[in-house]
């Protein structure tokens, strides 16, 4: 567009004068027209005398000041091709604000940084455990009525919750996969083995998702994070990331996804435990 | 909305509904049937309107009882989708994104109420903003508002895609006298050609707003009818005097220095003519009294 210092370009105004430009453009050029007779009379011959009308372009003005801001996972999401709609409900995803994932970012990085002090021989077990923590802790703030404001509002809408939970669930764990591939490469060892986390995390994610259809999200998360210590600690990490480990993860995630199916009314109504809403 | 929802029916029938908490009936066989307009729902705190409100919104499924809303049983998945449809919920406590501005926040209830196609949305946020008189607010982030302008906030989300069945609990909670005065103003024009359910402890919203009312206490009704009904249970029941009577139900000084009695006659006395709020308040005793067995002193 050119502006401010220079004249704004002929696509610019006319843009302008059709009443399309966008936000930032109109700020640019209204100053700049009052200023500068000759880009007026350029704005003018871009326009339909009959229909020239000053008054739409600060209607535009006010419609594009509407326009909610993105935020960077929204924006790759529309770049992505997903819906606007679709991509705006992860707006209000906790999980996905820049505190969150930079906490975990920094988890990672040290479990990282612990594991190449550490024996550079063997497995990364602190980072190959703490990785698939990270979206399970996800799904726990991304939806329900301790981190949801407007919970019970979103509850009664048409759009059913599980959707709601499924896309901003998809979107932190697909976030947290960004996040944790790039600091494999910090490790001893890297390679498809650092990758060992990646299998597990999914199926986490899955079974905390299904059982948040029975109780709250923080409880399903917290303990679906309880079980996998347990099996860390009862099973050898050898054995848990082993081929045979990786598929019984793989199992337990299919498992996961097909028990959603007669489960997914729960996500649709308050759930009722000890007198408490949950 | 398809050409069968635009002509569905306005009516919401409760037939003998209970929900329990820890096996206490938070509602015990509630039945009552709302038609066009508003319906307040009176009843002190713990009465259970809350938990009717979420069951009738569609939020809490009840443990015995049918209910049908709009012509659809929200027992059944499909059927609670198309009441969802045309619902608009304004909970008790209704929490905002404080983050996000008002438009943002009435756009994004906007996006759940499947309303995808973004121009049309975002015309429908600016009408139930500029409805809730909010237009010039839109652009201030939640956090910045006031507390009345919040609940204009919710309220707006609420009527976003102009559902026919509005659930209101206790919208005027924390409201100075100006802003519930406003408050009823735009209520008063949502009740036409829709179904609402406004539940409050305010007696005089209830009398200003409401052709009909339901009183709910310990979760059972114990008044179906219209506000001057409820005022007409304390016909001849209500006194002025220089001195508070000992046996009154109730009984207050008020501004003019002479005491409003509620039930037996102190010597002196005038008869005066009975409020909504005096009927509800002399309704809960004798209902008290019900419960615990004894005898009405009146």
């Amino acid at each position: 567009m050119t502006v401010p210092g220079g004249h704004p370009t002929d696509e610019t105004l006319r843009a302008y004068a059709a009443g399309h430009a966008r936000a930032e453009e109109l700020w640019a050029i209204e100053p700049h027209l009052t200023a500068c007779p000759a880009c007026l009379s350029r704005a003018g011959t871009h326009t339909d005398p009959d229909v020239w009308d000053p008054g739409r372009a600060w209607q535009a003005l006010d419609v594009a000041m509407d326009e909610p801001r993105q935020g960077l996972p929204e924006r790759l999401l529309r770049r992505a091709g997903v819906p606007e709609h679709a991509s705006r409900l992860v707006a209000a995803t906790p999980a996905l604000r820049l505190a969150w994932l930079a906490a975990a970012a920094l988890t990672l990085l040290f479990a990282a940084l612990a594991a190449r002090l550490g024996d550079p021989a063997g497995d990364p077990v602190l980072f190959l455990a703490l990785a698939p923590m990270l979206p399970l802790l996800g799904v726990a703030f991304s939806f329900g009525p301790r981190w949801e404001p407007a919970y019970e509002m979103a509850l009664v809408a048409p759009v059913s919750g599980l959707r709601v939970l499924l896309v901003r669930t998809a979107v932190v764990l697909g976030t947290c996969v960004a996040l944790t591939v790039p600091v494999t490469l910090a490790l001893p060892r890297p390679g498809l083995h650092a990758l060992g986390w990646l299998v597990p995390a999914c199926a986490l994610t899955a079974l905390a998702l299904t059982l948040t259809a029975r109780v709250a999200p923080a409880l399903a998360a917290g303990g679906v994070a309880a079980a996998w210590c347990a099996v860390l600690l009862t099973v050898s990490s050898g054995t848990v990331f082993s081929a045979a480990g990786q598929t019984c993860m793989l199992g337990l995630l299919l498992v996961a996804c097909l028990a959603l199916v007669p489960l997914r009314g729960g996500f649709d109504v308050l759930h009722r435990r000890n007198g408490d809403l949950l | 909305m398809s050409p069968d929802e635009s002509v569905s029916p306005r009516e919401v029938t409760v037939h003998e509904v209970t929900v329990r908490y820890r096996g206490v009936p938070a509602l015990d066989s509630v039945s009552f049937t709302l038609g066009s307009g508003v319906t307040g729902l009176l009843g002190p705190n713990g009465a259970g309107k809350t938990t009717l409100l979420r069951t009738l919104a569609t939020a809490l499924a009840p443990d015995a009882g049918r209910i049908e809303v709009l012509g659809r049983d929200p027992a059944d998945p499909a059927q609670r989708t198309g009441i969802r449809r045309r619902l608009g919920f304004l909970p008790q406590d209704p929490g905002l994104h404080p983050h996000f501005t008002a438009f943002e926040f009435v756009d994004y209830v906007a996006i759940l109420k499947e309303i995808t196609d973004r121009r049309r949305r975002h015309d429908e946020v600016r009408r139930v903003l500029e409805a809730v008189g909010l237009g010039a607010e839109r652009g201030k982030r939640v956090k910045a508002l006031s507390g009345g302008m919040r609940q204009r906030v919710a309220l707006a989300a609420a009527l976003a895609g102009d559902p026919a069945f509005l659930v209101l609990d206790e919208p005027t909670v924390g409201l100075d006298p100006e802003q519930r005065m406003r408050f009823r103003e735009l209520v008063a024009g949502l009740g036409e050609g829709r179904t609402v359910l406004l539940s409050t402890h305010q007696t005089e919203d209830v009398a200003a707003l409401c052709h009909r009312v339901v009183v709910l206490d310990h979760g059972a009704v114990t008044f179906d009818g219209e506000p001057h009904a409820l005022a007409g249970i304390a016909r001849g029941r209500v006194w002025h005097s220089a001195e508070r009577s000992p046996g009154a139900v109730a009984g207050w000084r008020t501004g003019l220095g002479v005491h409003r009695n509620i039930g037996t006659a102190p010597p002196g006395a005038e008869c005066v003519e009975p409020t909504v709020e005096d009927g509800y308040l002399l309704l809960l005793d004798l209902a008290g009294r019900g419960r615990t067995g004894t005898e009405a002193r009146a």
